[in-house]
C-alpha cells in the first residue's frame, strides 16, 4: 500500500510530532521516509529577523545550516527508530508547491503533515501550507494533530 | 501505530476509492475498520404540508427507510472489507451535519484515524476537496487521512 511516506517539517514542536508518528506509521507497515525541510528564498524586504541584518551570503548559510540540523535530528531519530529514511532540503517561495513536487519526483504515495505549521495563526482551524497541500496534492494527504 | 481506521462512505464511486485505499492499509497497518455513514435527518411535517394533506411520513416509517439506505450502502463495503480479511464493523448515524457525526462516531469508537475521500456525492471536481472532508479537516482532533 504505502511504500513511500514524505514527512514535510518545519522544525516547530507539532510538525516533530507529526514526523515521529510518521516514523512510527512508517516501521508499522514497512513504508521508506523522506523528510521534507522547505526554506524560505532570501528577500531585500523580510520581517525575519535573520533576513533582515545578513547579506544574502549569510542569509543563505544560515539557512542551511538550520536545514541541515533539522534534517541531522530526524535522520538521527529515523536510526534509533530503525526507519530507512532520507532527508531532503529545498528552497522554495511556496513551501506546499515545494512539497507536492518532491512528493512526485521521489514517488512518494503518501504525503503526511502537521495540521499547523510555524506561520499558524492559532485561531486558524488548518494551516496554510496544509490546506494549500491538501488543494493541489493528487496523493492522498494525512493531517496529523 | 493506527489499530482502528474510521472510513466514511456516502456511497458514491469516489467515496469507494478511499473505501479501496482503506481496506488495502488496514491489511498493512493491521487495524480493523469501522465502516460510516450518515443519512438525513428527519423533517417534522411542516403545517402546511399538514394542512394541505401533503402526504407525511411518519418518524417510524423514516426511521426504517434510514436503516435500509444506509445497510444498503454499508453492507456492499463491509463485505469487500471481510473479503479482505480485515475486521470490520458499521455504524451509521441520522444526521445533517455528516462531519459532526463522522467525528462523533470516531471518537466514541475510539478511532484512531479517519480515512475520507476528498470527495463525495456533492463535491465538485474541480475543487479538490469536499465540503465534508474540508469540514471533518476542520474540526476533527484525530489524524484524517484524505484519500483522492
Amino acid at each position: 500500500m504505502f511504500k513511500h511516506i514524505l514527512l514535510p517539517t518545519d522544525g516547530t514542536e507539532l510538525s516533530r510530532a507529526a514526523v515521529e508518528s510518521g516514523f512510527a506509521m512508517a516501521k508499522g507497515i514497512d513504508a521508506k521516509v523522506t523528510v521534507l525541510h522547505v526554506g524560505t528564498p532570501f528577500h531585500v524586504f523580510a520581517a525575519d529577523s535573520a533576513a533582515l541584518t545578513d547579506t544574502r551570503g549569510e542569509y543563505e548559510g544560515h539557512m542551511k545550516a538550520k536545514g541541515a540540523e533539522i534534517a541531522g535530528a530526524v535522520e538521527a531519530e529515523a536510526k534509533k527508530k530503525g526507519v530507512n529514511c532520507r532527508s531532503a532540503f529545498v528552497v522554495s517561495e511556496q513551501p506546499y508547491e515545494a512539497i507536492i513536487k518532491t512528493a512526485r519526483d521521489e514517488g512518494c504515495d503518501l504525503i503526511l503533515m502537521a495540521s499547523h505549521g510555524r506561520k499558524g495563526v492559532k485561531g486558524l482551524l488548518l494551516g496554510s501550507e496544509t490546506q494549500k497541500v491538501l488543494t493541489h496534492s493528487s496523493i492522498p494527504v494525512l493531517v496529523y494533530r | 501505530m493506527y489499530k482502528h481506521i474510521l472510513i466514511p462512505t456516502d456511497g458514491s464511486p469516489t467515496a469507494d476509492k478511499a473505501v479501496e485505499g482503506g481496506i488495502e492499509f488496514a491489511r498493512d497497518a493491521k487495524a480493523r475498520v469501522t465502516l460510516f455513514t450518515a443519512v438525513p435527518e428527519y423533517q417534522p411535517p411542516s403545517e402546511a404540508q399538514i394542512m394541505s394533506r401533503h402526504l407525511v411520513v411518519p418518524l417510524w416509517e423514516y426511521e426504517r427507510t434510514s436503516r435500509d439506505k444506509a445497510e444498503a450502502i454499508l453492507e456492499p463495503a463491509a463485505a469487500r472489507v471481510r473479503a479482505a480479511g480485515v475486521p470490520c464493523d458499521t455504524s451509521y448515524a441520522e444526521s445533517d451535519h455528516p462531519y459532526r457525526a463522522i467525528i462523533e462516531s470516531a471518537e466514541n469508537r475510539g478511532c484512531d484515524l479517519i480515512l475520507m475521500s476528498s470527495h463525495g456525492r456533492t463535491g465538485l471536481s474541480e475543487f479538490w476537496y469536499g465540503s465534508e472532508a474540508r469540514e471533518v479537516l476542520t474540526h476533527s482532533r484525530i489524524p484524517t487521512l484524505v484519500y483522492r
